[in-house]
This record gives structure tokens, C-alpha cells and sequence, in this order.
């Protein structure tokens, strides 16, 4: 993988902040995009505008066909059935549908380190169970089992904790949801933009991610239904497209996944999602894994050596991918993050990061999150290491 | 029936707990805490109370006295700043008293935040207790350092202006409602876990007999839970709903307010602003309140106005920020705040010259106690005016009326301006108008959302016309009804937005 010939790939990187070039370490919230899925909106909008399903012209004709094509390759890339691929906005909507579609009583299990996607929609219309994580980060496997039982209808777990950035032993969680008859989740925000995903390998029921995460564009996401699952599904958004027949007072409703897909969906999102992918699998899902890998075992070495410098979660870079979360002691973790913008061009976030539970089980305010992807560099993270020293030194 | 003399009410038991309360601050427990942690706030308090009885005269020997005390220390410690001397061929020693703005350029928020920490603080001097502050923004976040001296003039400067604009001291009651949006959601207010007192570091301090370490410790544990002592409750702002909130949480507030029954009401001027016009259009009986302070923006004449009536209080007004301090406050005349001479130096100047008495200019302080990371010539983003007639107060310092956000600034064809403030009270003039916003889209290009008050009919045609009389008979100007304006990211409220703005 040249990173060099990627990075020409991405035109934001060519931009100049005060005649500085910008290092962007904010990608577990959103990826920079490449050129072709820049060019792929465009193209679609100069060529093929159309509304999908059902119109007879040719405009719509393509349309739909580039809207399945890129239905398409969503499934082959984590080696689903196309028939098992449902398009959403984001994981957040993802998630919401599997809450509000998924029929049957029972009790969910989730962790304490979900982003809040993943315990809200639950919250709201199930009961719901927490499993508990070390004082590293990891999840208590030992707690799921206790807390695990045949009244457990599902458990929805993040692949890769947004914070923490550590990989959850996802195979294991979802053999312990199989042998209580349960259902799984991953939400797989974290992990599909970085790690070769095969669901069949995996055995989960459902998987969600979204596309700007993994460089496509924002509004436009997936979710994966295991197909035999359907069964134990109904749609919780009704219109257009959802049905094959309507009559005063009665419908017929179309097979899934256009079942769940209510409405004009967000058709060139979806192409570009399918631009994003063809990039990611041409570049190469192990490849990209490794860089990442590479990328977190470096700045944890560097970041490690920082004295007051607070990381959070499992210091061990086997255990991470491409996220570190941590705090500069006597320094907010905004204030850090505004002073790397103002002073180098380091983008970063600040905050909880959508999930203040995490940090209220850790013991901690806010931090500071760095997180990185495919065009970031060793350099990038020198800089990085050196600035936050400097800032760590003072203070 | 008569009640028996020895029997209280509920409310004079209150009144008389709350005098021992007092006392027990007063002469025992904050005396002893003072002097065993070295923070001396009350011999600072002493000497700024002292100060104020000073005449301009004096006030002013002693402000270019340290202004020049703190130049020379920017120049001979700090790298930003003697950069900045070396740039324009300035030698601190050299600075005059002559009535000129300060011949070094303005400190800009990107300055320092581009230069923090190591390039725009004290090299060379002890940082162990050195304290960082930061505004609680979301967006323009700003940050600062205090050392352990500048640190307990602030504290005691607060003490300051509390006293002299609303007469609260530390052991009155004290409800605020801040404007902050992102704080839970967000950890926008970087709060930190309080620690416990018995911890680990107690323990080894003891142990090891390191009293400076115990004095800080202490100091810590107390300066964490400050807010309890100063019985300060804290109200949730009112969040992304806007200027318009339903009267289910208007009442909420109210009752609030008049439940606790605090001295001092500080908040959003918009917020307690909407609590007056409610009080006053329902005709309910106002809370007890002793005085109320806006913090976080800039209050209005026509807001003071309506605020002392609906809740029959005196309002007074201060002027500082997080990472300076109190800078400014009020006295009984309400004619300006009074500038804490001793502890800033202000100037106002207009195209970069020190504006007239009376002339409107932007703001650039200089702080003359903060050694640790000077701000000379900050332009912390203001407009005003300052005054240096004598109006009788009996406090000599030149007095300041702050007027808004310098980008909040807006002028006609002629070049005149007009703040914030000013079309403030210009649109609440009108009587069906309860909130507004004016966004200039370019120059003389103008959309004004209007939020109606209840039951009232917006006649566009005579806003349009008014507004031209007031400002420019040359500009175009569309209005649009809404339900409420929504404020910016940080939960602060922009009813003017200038795209124009040009320097003042």
C-alpha cells in the first residue's frame, strides 16, 4: 500500500491552513473523501438524475440499476446476499430500525461502552441489560455470560469501541449469544472502514455501519438483516416503495429489503457508498487494516512515553485499532484540541464522544480523541507526539 | 391568636441560620482556610476596597505604574510579546503616559491560542501552582493561565464586584442560569471529577510531612466545591429551544427563583429579560430577589429597565470574562461600570487611535496582575464607550458602557455606527414584536425574523418604515414571522448578525 499515491487521492489534503498543510486525525467521526466518490457524485448528477423503481424512462432505468449495482457490492464486500443489505441513513438509523422492526419480547443486552446509538434506541422501547468492562476497557466476558439468558432476545455490541478504539472479542460474544438462542448485533461503525468484515464468518444477525465513516458520503449507511431473520422483522416505516399493492384499507407489502427502505431513498449516496467500496477493496481491506494498526501501535508508543498524559483503555496495541482516547493532566481535553488546530492544523475531537456512559464508567471527564485512517502518515503522527509533549511538558 | 414570642417562622429561622452562616464564614472559617492555604484574598479584597477609595489621580499613577511593570515582564519573559516589541521597535521602558494608545498591536484570540502554552506564557518562573482557565464555549474556546497571586485576585476581585454592584458577599444565596448548551452532552464545561478529600495523596502528604503540598491540597478540595460555599445553584439554560420557550418552563424558572429565594440572579440577559416580560404580561407577583446581574452578554438599558420593574430589585451589571476575570462594575448610579483601575488597563480606540469620552470603539485590555501569561492589548472582541467625568459616586475610576460584540456592529450609508444594544432596544420598542434577529446579508440587505407576542398582529409595512427612519432611509429590509430565534452554538444569543462588519 503506497500511501503517498492515496494521499493524491484525496484533495482536502492539498489545502493550506495557514500555509500548513492539515492533518486530520478526526476520522472516527467522518473520513475524507477521494477524488472518485467526489467525481462519483457528480457523474451521477450530471447523467443519470432520476427517481429509482418503477419509472419506465431510461433515467430512472439507470438509476435504479447504479442504486442495485451498489446494493450489490455493499453485499459482496462483507460477503452478504444483496437481499440482506437495507440501506439507511447512518448506523443510528440502522440500529433504530432493528429496535423498532424486530418483533418478539425479551431483554437486551448491550455493554456500558456503546456509543449512544447503540443504547438509546434500546432504552426507549426495550428492557435492557449492561455488560460490565475491565478497568482497561475490555469487555467482561464473564459479566455477559452472568447477565446472558434464555429471556435474552438480543445482544448488540460494538465491533470497535469509538473511545477505546479496542477490538471486542466479537466471535466470542456472538457464540455466547448463540448458545443462549439469542440474537446479535455488531454495530460495526468502527471496525467495517478498517477491517475485512465477512458476516457469514462472523454468524452475527445483524450488522450495521455507515458510509461516511469509510469514505463515502454522509446520509447513507447500511444494515445488514441475516435473511432467515426477516421472518422475526416487520417494517416500521411505511410508503412508498414499501409495498407491492395498495388499497383502501389494506396492502400488500414488497419483499426486503425495498420493505425497509421507505421513500426516495438517498440514491447517489448509495452509488457513491459503492465508488467508496470499489476504493477500499482496490487498495485492500488487509492492507488498509495494517496501515491503521501500524498507524495506533506507533502513536501509542509515542504517546505512552508523554508523561501526563492520560490514555485511556488497554495500552497494549494489540488490542487497538485506530483510536486512542486520552487527557493532557491540568488541561481540558477542548483546550487541547483547539491548541494542535491553531498550532499545527491537527483536527481532532473533543468531548464524550457520544458516549458519556464509557466515561462515567472509566471515572473520567471529557477527553480527547485522535483517531486515523489510510492516508494519515507516520510524519503526521511525529508531529502529533511532539506537539502534545510540548503541551504535556508545560502543563 | 398570638404565636408564641419564642416560636420562628420557617422564614426567620432561615434568616437566622443564615446570619450564623455568615458569621462562621466570616470570622472563623474562611479566616482560617485564608491563612493556612497563603491564599490572602482577604487582604487583597482589603486592598481593592482601598483602591476604589482613591482618586483618579492616584487610580492612574498606579494603572501605568504596573502597566509598565507588566510590559517589561511581557518584553523580558514572554516570547510572543517580545517578539512583537522587537517587531515594531518598541523598548518598554521607553512607554509614555501621553494620552496615545499603546504603540504595540492588538493580542487577537488566535495569537494566543497559536501561541499557548510555551510561546505566550513566563519563562523562568515557578509553574507548581500555576492554574489553567478556559471559557466554556464551544467554538471560539479560549484559554489561559493563572499563577497562584493572579489566581486570588480574581477570587477576590469577584468578592469585589459582587459587593459593590448588588452589595452580595459570599455567604448570600446565589442562582445563576448560564447559557451553555453543550455542557452535559458535550463535556463542553471540561469539568473534572471533584477528588475526595481522604485520598490517596492526603495520606502521603501526611506521611511525608510536605505541608506546601497539604496547603495545596486543601486549597483544591476547597476550590472544587467553591460553589457550595458560595450556595450557588445552578439552573439548566434553555437549550436548543431558543428565545421562545414554553410557559411550562417559564414557570418552571419562576418557581424555581422563588422557592430558593436567592440574593443574587445572575444569567443570559435574554433569559431574565423573558422572565420580566412573563412576570409583568401575566401580572404575577415577582420572586424575592435581591439583585439580578446579567452575565454572558450584553443587557440593554431597556432590558435593565424591565427587569428592575418586574421583579422590584435593584439590577446591577459587571463586565469581565473567564480568562481576565472581573474587570468592570456598576455603582448605584448605574451610569457605566466602573473600571478596576488597579487591576486593567482599557483602552477604547477607533481606527486604531484612542477614541474621545463618549465615542463608541473597540475594547483592548491589558491585564496588569497576570504574570504568568500577560495579555497586553487583548482584544477581547468588544465595543463601548468610556467616561472620565466625575458623576459623584464617590469612585473616581473612568467608567465603561459596554455595548456589544464588535461583529455585531452595523453601519448605514453614512458610516455611522450602530451596536447591538442599540437595535436591541430599537426592535423591543415595538409592542407586538416579544423577539427578534437582523442579519445583514450585505451591506443594506436586511432580513429580520419576528417573533410575535401573543395574540399580536406584525404590521411588516411599519417595521420596514421605522427601520429606515432609524437607520437608512436606503435599505432594503424583508421580514419573516417565526416561532423563536435560536441561538449559536454555545448557547449565547446573536439577535444582530453583521456580514459587513468593516474595523471600527
Amino acid at each position: 500500500m503506497n500511501t503517498s499515491n492515496i494521499r493524491e487521492d484525496f484533495p482536502f489534503l492539498k489545502r493550506l491552513l495557514n500555509e500548513k498543510p492539515i492533518i486530520y486525525f478526526d476520522n472516527a467521526a467522518t473520513t475524507q473523501k477521494p477524488r472518485q466518490v467526489i467525481d462519483s457524485l457528480t457523474h451521477y448528477y450530471e447523467n443519470y438524475c432520476a427517481n429509482i423503481h418503477r419509472g419506465i424512462h431510461t433515467l430512472s432505468q439507470e438509476s435504479s440499476e447504479l442504486y442495485e449495482e451498489a446494493r450489490r457490492r455493499v453485499a459482496r464486500f462483507i460477503n452478504a446476499d444483496e437481499r440482506e443489505i437495507v440501506f439507511v441513513r447512518n448506523t443510528t438509523e440502522a440500529i433504530n430500525l432493528v429496535s423498532n422492526g424486530l418483533k418478539g419480547q425479551g431483554k437486551i443486552l448491550t455493554t456500558v461502552m456503546e456509543h449512544h446509538s447503540n443504547l438509546l434506541p434500546w432504552n426507549r422501547t426495550r428492557e435492557v441489560g449492561y455488560v460490565d468492562i475491565d478497568n482497561e476497557g475490555r469487555i467482561d466476558i464473564d459479566d455477559l455470560r452472568s447477565k446472558i439468558g434464555h429471556s435474552t432476545l438480543l445482544v448488540a455490541v460494538s465491533h470497535i469501541s469509538n473511545v477505546l478504539g479496542l477490538v471486542n472479542p466479537i466471535h466470542k460474544v456472538i457464540e455466547e449469544a448463540r448458545k443462549r438462542g439469542a440474537l446479535c448485533l455488531v454495530d460495526g461503525a468502527q471496525s467495517v472502514p478498517h477491517i475485512k468484515i465477512d458476516v457469514k464468518d462472523l454468524g452475527c444477525d445483524f450488522l450495521t455501519f455507515s458510509g461516511h465513516k469509510m469514505l463515502g458520503p454522509a446520509g447513507i449507511g447500511v444494515l445488514y438483516i441475516k435473511e432467515d431473520i426477516y421472518e422475526r422483522m416487520e417494517p416500521y416505516l411505511l410508503g412508498g416503495s414499501t409495498i407491492k399493492e395498495v388499497h383502501i384499507g389494506e396492502y400488500v407489502p414488497e419483499d426486503p429489503p425495498l420493505s425497509y427502505e421507505a421513500g426516495t431513498p438517498n440514491i447517489e449516496g448509495a452509488i457513491a457508498l459503492g465508488t467508496a467500496i470499489d476504493y477500499l477493496e482496490k487498495v485492500q481491506m488487509e492492507n488498509i487494516y495494517s496501515h491503521d494498526k501500524f498507524l495506533v501501535e506507533l502513536a501509542l508508543e509515542r504517546m505512552r512515553k508523554i508523561n501526563k498524559l492520560e490514555i485511556y483503555g488497554s495500552l497494549d496495541g494489540k488490542d487497538r485499532l485506530a483510536v486512542i482516547s486520552f487527557n493532557v493532566k491540568g488541561m481540558g481535553c477542548h483546550a487541547v484540541a483547539k491548541v494542535l488546530n491553531l498550532r499545527e492544523n491537527i483536527m481532532i475531537r473533543s468531548g464524550f464522544h457520544c458516549a458519556q456512559p464509557l466515561h462515567d464508567r472509566l471515572g473520567i471527564g471529557p477527553s480527547a480523541r485522535v483517531s486515523f485512517y489510510l492516508y494519515n502518515t507516520k510524519d503526521e503522527i511525529e508531529v502529533l507526539a511532539e506537539l502534545l509533549g510540548k503541551l504535556a511538558q508545560f502543563m | 391568636m398570638c404565636r408564641p414570642a419564642i416560636l420562628c417562622t420557617s422564614k426567620e429561622i432561615r434568616e437566622v441560620s443564615m446570619d450564623l452562616y455568615g458569621l462562621l464564614m466570616h470570622r472563623f472559617l474562611l479566616p482560617i482556610a485564608s491563612h493556612f492555604t497563603q491564599i490572602n484574598i482577604w487582604d487583597e479584597y482589603k486592598r481593592m476596597m482601598q483602591a476604589e477609595r482613591s482618586s483618579f489621580d492616584e487610580l492612574k499613577r498606579c494603572q501605568f505604574t504596573k502597566l509598565k511593570n507588566i510590559m517589561i515582564h511581557a518584553y523580558e519573559k514572554v516570547p510572543f510579546y517580545r517578539k512583537r516589541f522587537i517587531e515594531v521597535g518598541l523598548n518598554p521602558n521607553d512607554i509614555q503616559d501621553d494620552g496615545n494608545a499603546l504603540p504595540l498591536p492588538p493580542t487577537t484570540k488566535d495569537d494566543i491560542m497559536s501561541h499557548f502554552p510555551e510561546g505566550i506564557t513566563a519563562q523562568g518562573l515557578d509553574r507548581s501552582r500555576w492554574k489553567y482557565v478556559a471559557t466554556s464555549g464551544t467554538t471560539r474556546q479560549i484559554m489561559g493561565i493563572h499563577d497562584f497571586r493572579k489566581a486570588n485576585i480574581n477570587w477576590a476581585a469577584g468578592l469585589r464586584a459582587h459587593k459593590l454592584a448588588g452589595n452580595h458577599d459570599i455567604t448570600k444565596k446565589w442562582m445563576e442560569i448560564p447559557p451553555h448548551m453543550c455542557t452535559n452532552i458535550c463535556g463542553a464545561n471540561d469539568s473534572g471529577k471533584e477528588e475526595s478529600f481522604f485520598s490517596k495523596e492526603l495520606f502521603f502528604l501526611l506521611i511525608t510531612g510536605n505541608l506546601d503540598g497539604l496547603r495545596q491540597h486543601i486549597y483544591q478540595y476547597f476550590y472544587e466545591r467553591r460553589h457550595s460555599i458560595y450556595r450557588r445553584v445552578t439552573l439548566p439554560s434553555f437549550g436548543a429551544e431558543g428565545t421562545n420557550i414554553s410557559e411550562n418552563d417559564l414557570v418552571y424558572y419562576i418557581n424555581a427563583i422563588r422557592e430558593y429565594r436567592p440574593h443574587l440572579l445572575e444569567g443570559l440577559p435574554l433569559y431574565l429579560y423573558t422572565f420580566a416580560k412573563y412576570l409583568r404580561k401575566r401580572s404575577i407577583a415577582s420572586p424575592s430577589v435581591g439583585v439580578i446581574k446579567p452575565f454572558g452578554g450584553s443587557m440593554t438599558s431597556l432590558m435593565k429597565e424591565t427587569m428592575r420593574r418586574a421583579f422590584g430589585c435593584d439590577v446591577c451589571d459587571t463586565y469581565g470574562c473567564s480568562e481576565m476575570g472581573f474587570i468592570a462594575c456598576d455603582c448605584e448610579r448605574h451610569e457605566g461600570l466602573h473600571l478596576f483601575m488597579d487591576l486593567y488597563h482599557i483602552e477604547v480606540c477607533r481606527n486604531g487611535k484612542l477614541a474621545a469620552p463618549g465615542e463608541l470603539g473597540k475594547l483592548y485590555i491589558t491585564d496588569l496582575e497576570n504574570r504568568a501569561m500577560p495579555w497586553i492589548r487583548y482584544d477581547i472582541g468588544d465595543v463601548g464607550r468610556y467616561f472620565v467625568d466625575d458623576h459623584g459616586c464617590g469612585r473616581k475610576s473612568i467608567r465603561l458602557q459596554v455595548e456589544g460584540r464588535v461583529e455585531d456592529v452595523i453601519s448605514n450609508s453614512k458610516g455611522k455606527f450602530f451596536t447591538s444594544d442599540q437595535i436591541f432596544d430599537f426592535f423591543h420598542g415595538f409592542n407586538e414584536l416579544d423577539n427578534f434577529q437582523l442579519v445583514e446579508k450585505c451591506k443594506g440587505d436586511f432580513e429580520l425574523l419576528c417573533v410575535p407576542n401573543e395574540g399580536a398582529h406584525i404590521d411588516k409595512e411599519r417595521i420596514i418604515l421605522k427601520f429606515r427612519n432609524f437607520f437608512d432611509s436606503d435599505v432594503s429590509l424583508k421580514t419573516y414571522i417565526v416561532n423563536t430565534i435560536k441561538s449559536e452554538d454555545g448557547g449565547k444569543f446573536r439577535f444582530i448578525k453583521s456580514k459587513s462588519f468593516k474595523e471600527i
